[in-house]
């Protein structure tokens, strides 16, 4: 009797074939001991399409059988490609030589057996075609993995990845070429060597060295595709970064378990990946850092980001701004606009020309702005989202109109300057005409005191006159002449000329100098200016203080004189002390401040070598001090 | 000798001012309407004090004032202006050249030009 490998571990099958269900069972029966698996087919075509099925390494076909008979089935099973092959016991009634009727048996292994048979007969025979068919198996099996073999190599040797085997236990089987270059060590060095010896983070060895059982096949596919980072440690003591994949894999017996690791060199994208970052970086900062609002949504208007100027703008965060529509934040009436723009600029052409319309805030106010939007397309150039740069024009439109204030005060004060000066002639024919009626009537005619009041009145229109030369601040200081005074005589000139308000808001005026004071060189009407602009400055800011007081403070430093005007006021804030010097600038209602005073005064005391400075305390009063050089009478 | 004083201004306001403002001092005045006007007058009659206007139509106060040199060197010539920013670098171009004057400023009161006359003419006033 043939020995044998147990055919149930080399998965052979054989094919049986009769008409009889009793036949059969009695063939399994017989071939139980085989130990290979029996196909049944009851009739030749159950027989064909089992073949399509199964590969079988024997047919046991029975002669007799209604339709079609053994022959012709075998006759079938010789013409297709893939049972050309397959041997064929014939099972027949009659011993005789009726056998030579099958065409095909020269072109195979064909045996017959007579019935009644023997079944130790039938085995031996059966058992000599199964030890055929794996010795047959084997060699075309040793074939196969040859050729693989070759093709491995092939791959290894000209794959740019390094690819490594390692054993269950981790040390390293064979390496390509690969490996070789990148890590410096030669084949015979690395052969042998202990994964962790050349890799940081490398897949551990104990998952190496664990047998995978057959419960796990789900974690073995996980580790299959598993691939992580790890650097390889090379010769000269370097540091490559690398991508490792590890296909895990078991063979029959543990020992054989172990792991193809496959290493890729991931420095220049790791550079790429900086590179990217930085420039996502630089993108995002300047994104971020932009005090234009930008924000994206998409093609519903949905919101998707913004940056901070764009949140700070609307007052929304981005995780409020998501739940919103670019539609939310736009006041009805710039629907139209909104929507006329989208059909006719942005769908067509990519983008909109910079117009303007308003956005609601969270708190409900509403702002104007310049907008620009853009499409955004997707990689079909299909449309799929939009962005849209938000500058708040709200502040550009003050200023413009203090730019234009500005330019119309200055052309105001040119054009109340000339008045002025045409002004003077027929003012001082007035006034000559008037002192000449006057010196003509006589004392006791009450036309001398109407005249009187005419020339009183005519005084005032000069001063009026005079006031507003100084207030445009024309010629004035280029043309009057430095004489010298008493500041004292001066601030009470000036007092004198408010004491109607004085008077009528009850302020304190409190004056305290030394006795001996000497007088500057300077320009009287200029200073009586500054005097007048100070003091009414003062009045304005006590005018709801429940303590109403005004110092002037006056003393003597070297060659300078220090002059201050104190006010138990309201004080003045410090982002206004900033600005109080500033022409235009003012904080009194539209109509009672020119925003011209200080800044008038300023210049008046620095064209005369002074200085003018503010010291003052909210909600306790405001000191103006003025430094002028006592100077002589030909100064400068 | 009754002294003459003449008056150059194209307003005849001012004029006047000057005539009624003079009228009872020992004065004589004239008056012209342009500098032509007044430089013709010039060569005609002699003055002792020449009041001058700057702004005015045809030849301004300062042209006026380089012509009046040239006919009298030495009379007292007071320019009363309102004002003379636009002036101020031909003034100052005529002082470089030698020519004398003085500049007053409109308005003046008929007191004013009263002492101003008399202290131009007759020597310091015990004012």
């Amino acid at each position: 009797m043939v020995t044998a490998m147990n055919p149930s571990e080399t998965g052979q099958k054989i094919l049986i074939v009769d008409d009889r269900p009793e036949n059969l069972l009695a063939l399994e029966k017989v071939l139980r001991e085989t130990g290979a698996q029996t196909i049944r087919a009851a009739s030749g075509n159950e027989a064909l399409k089992a073949t399509l099925h199964h590969d079988f390494a024997l047919a046991i076909l029975d002669v007799q059988m209604p339709e079609m008979d053994g022959y012709e089935l075998a006759e079938f099973l010789r013409g297709d490609e893939n049972t050309r092959h397959l041997p064929i016991i014939f099972l027949t009634a009659v011993y005789s030589d009726e056998h030579h009727v099958f065409k095909g048996y020269a072109a195979g292994a064909v045996d017959f057996v007579t019935k009644p048979y023997r079944p130790e007969i039938l085995l031996a025979k059966v058992m000599v075609f199964l030890e055929l068919d794996r010795q047959k198996r084997e060699l075309v099996e040793k074939v196969e993995v040859e050729k693989a073999k070759g093709y491995l190599e092939n791959i290894l040797l000209s794959m740019v990845d390094a690819v490594m085997v390692v054993s269950g236990e981790g040390l390293i089987r064979t390496v390509n070429n690969a490996l070789v270059s990148l890590s410096g060590y030669g084949t015979d060095e690395l052969t042998g060597m202990p994964l962790a010896r050349l890799f940081e983070n490398a897949p551990s060895s104990s998952l190496l060295s664990t047998p995978v059982e057959e419960s796990s096949i789900d974690e073995t596919k996980a580790l299959l595709y598993q691939s992580r980072e790890a650097r390889l440690l090379t010769k000269d003591g370097s540091r490559i970064p690398m991508e490792v994949s590890a296909s895990f894999f078991h063979g029959k017996k543990d020992a054989s378990a172990g792991a193809v690791l496959v290493a890729r060199d991931i420095r220049s994208r790791i550079k790429d990946r900086e590179a990217l970052k930085n420039s996502e970086e630089k993108y995002r900062n300047l994104y971020e850092s932009n005090r234009d609002g930008i924000a994206f949504c998409d093609m519903n208007g949905r919101f998707l980001d913004a940056n901070q100027a764009f949140r700070d703008m609307t007052g929304y965060g981005v995780d409020e701004l998501v739940k919103l529509k670019r539609q939310d934040l736009r006041p009805e009436k710039w629907r139209y606009l909104d929507e006329d723009i989208f059909k006719n600029q942005i769908m067509p052409r990519g983008y909109s020309d910079e117009y303007e319309k308003e956005y609601i805030r969270k708190d409900g106010s509403v702002f104007l702005a310049a907008v620009r939007v853009w499409l955004i397309r997707d990689d079909q150039e299909n449309p799929s989202g939009l962005w849209e740069l938000v500058r708040d024009t709200t502040a550009h439109r003050l200023e413009e109109q203090n730019r234009v204030m500005t330019e119309k005060m200055i052309a105001l004060g040119m054009m109340a300057g000339g008045m002025a000066h045409e002004l003077n002639n027929p003012m001082m024919g007035i006034h000559v005409f008037i002192e000449y009626c006057l010196k003509h009537t006589a004392q006791e005619d009450r036309r001398h005191g109407v005249l009187a009041d005419a020339l009183l009145e005519t005084e005032r229109c000069k001063g009026l006159v005079h006031n507003l030369l100084t207030f445009c601040h024309m010629g004035q200081l280029a043309e009057e002449e430095c004489r010298k005074i008493d500041c004292e005589k001066l601030f009470e000139r000036v007092s004198t000329l408010l004491t109607y308000r004085i008077e009528k808001e009850n302020v304190q005026v409190i004056t305290c100098t030394p006795e001996e004071r000497p007088g500057i060189w300077a320009k009287e009407n200029s200073m009586q200016q500054v005097f007048l602009n100070l003091m009414s400055n003062s009045l304005d800011a006590v005018r709801e203080s429940p303590n109403k007081e005004i110092r002037f403070e006056m003393q003597q430093s070297g060659e300078w004189i220090e002059i201050a005007i104190s006010d138990t006021g309201c004080g003045i804030s410090p982002e206004q002390m900033e600005r109080i010097f500033d022409p235009f600038f003012t904080t009194k209602p539209v109509g009672k401040g020119t925003g011209l005073g200080l800044s008038v005064s300023k210049s008046i005391v620095e064209s005369q070598g002074g200085t003018l400075n503010c010291l003052s305390e909210l909600g306790k009063g405001t000191t103006f001090v003025i430094k002028m050089p006592i100077g002589n009478q030909q100064p400068q | 000798m009754i002294k003459r004083i003449l008056v150059i201004d194209d307003d005849e306001a001012i004029r006047k001012v000057f005539l009624l403002a003079l009228e009872e001092t020992e004065f004589q005045v004239d008056t012209a309407p342009s500098g032509e006007k007044g430089i013709e007058m010039c060569k005609a009659q002699h003055y002792d004090l020449i009041y001058l206007d700057l702004k005015m139509p045809g030849m301004n106060g300062v042209e006026t004032l380089r012509k009046l040199r040239g006919v009298d060197p030495d009379v007292p010539v007071y320019i009363i202006t309102a004002f003379w920013g636009e002036f101020s670098e031909e003034l100052n171009q005529a002082k470089e050249a030698g020519m004398a004057f003085e500049i007053m400023k409109k308005p003046l009161t008929m007191e004013q030009l009263v002492t101003l006359t008399i202290g131009i003419l007759e020597g310091p006033a015990d004012y």
